[in-house]
């Protein structure tokens, strides 16, 4: 097995593994499917402090991060995105109590993992 | 030659400066208002009087600081004093030097994206602007109504003048958060006033002025000399 298949291998297990630091979330596309299973992936809430303008500015990014294969094998179509037209219904992945709605994504196909920075939303 | 020691001021500075009171004022005459603007809305019978509602800040470095925990969407209005020019045409050396200062007024506001139960969803950055704009309006108003032409100090400001207005997003792309925020500027021309020193006499001279009776005006002093 080469090294890119088995990082692949390695990346899915890291971020399916709820025994470590993988929690469960539901996913729901815009036409609302969810998927019967929720998925697992790993989440991230950390403070942020960036400079706008020479002031200080503090925020908080959101992450999610989850094998890119789990994603169609749930039964999903297409990959979680942005959707910044307000007519449809937006990629949504709630877990812990908060929905949140994909503000931009960063499907890595080299190594089968698919991240999405996170906004917070109101169902 | 021998220099002679310096001179100190007989009385203690124990006052605050007019840049100071001035952007004081602008928090209080915003603090004050948005509170009226309740209660007017409220009269009014508008469905969500609270629109009308921001908290004032005086010179914070990171009012963003309170959206963070997710419980406060009202938007903030933050008063800093940006600085001034003296303008040495108008005052004088020894007694009143006019400036002409910024006073900046930012108005920051939170938008989350919401589901639209008619269809589709509210997106937060639009929500952010929306409330962002709807805050600035009533600053702007409120700032540059004729009530306040002279920021209610009559006696400090000469003029208040609107300079600049400006709209950004202050966020990283990461941020989970959707802000907006518009920055007003506002220009005021007022006075500074400096310690003085009471006079001393050095010499009385009195002078009488009186008319003649074919209309002159004549003038007699008594002084003593030697």
């Amino acid at each position: 097995m080469s090294l890119s298949a088995q990082a692949r291998i390695d990346a899915a297990g890291i971020l399916g593994n709820a025994a470590h630091f993988a929690e469960t979330f539901v996913l729901t596309q815009p036409d609302g499917f969810e998927s019967a299973e929720p998925l697992l992936g790993i989440t991230g809430d950390i403070g942020i402090s960036f400079d706008a303008d020479n002031q200080p500015v503090t925020g908080r990014r959101v992450t999610l991060s989850t094998a890119l294969g789990a994603i169609g094998a749930a039964g999903y179509t297409g990959l979680p995105e942005s959707v910044p037209g307000s007519a449809g219904k937006p990629w949504l992945a709630a877990w812990g109590g908060s929905t949140y709605k994909v503000k931009s994504a960063a499907p890595d196909r080299t190594l089968d993992v698919h991240t999405m920075i996170l906004e917070f939303y109101e169902p | 030659m021998a220099i002679l020691p310096a001179t100190v001021l007989a009385d203690l500075i124990d006052k605050r400066d007019s840049s100071e009171i001035i952007r004081d004022r602008v928090g209080e005459i915003l603090a004050v208002e948005t509170v009226n603007q309740v209660a007017l809305a409220t009269a009014a019978g508008k469905p969500s009087p609270n629109d009308w509602l921001f908290r004032v800040f005086l010179e914070r470095s990171n009012p963003l600081e309170i959206f963070m925990d997710r419980t406060v969407e009202t938007p903030v209005v933050n008063v800093t004093w940006e600085g001034g020019e003296y303008d040495k045409s108008r005052g004088n050396p020894i007694f009143e030097q006019a400036l002409i200062g910024v006073v900046n007024v930012d108005t920051l506001a939170v938008g989350v994206s919401r589901d639209d139960p008619g269809g589709g969803h509210i997106p937060g950055d639009l929500q952010a602007s929306r409330n962002c704009e709807f805050t600035a309006r009533l600053v702007r108003n409120i700032l540059m109504a004729a009530l306040n032409v002279r920021l209610q100090l009559p006696r400090i400001v000469t003029d208040r003048w609107s300079r600049s207005v400006t709209a950004e997003q202050p966020e990283s792309p990461d941020d989970a958060f959707q802000f907006a925020a518009i920055g007003f500027a506002l220009e005021v021309v007022f006075t500074e006033q400096s310690p003085q020193v009471d006079g001393e006499p050095l010499e009385f001279v009195m002078v009488d002025i009186m008319r003649t009776s074919d209309g002159q005006l004549i003038a007699e002093a008594d002084y003593d000399y030697t």
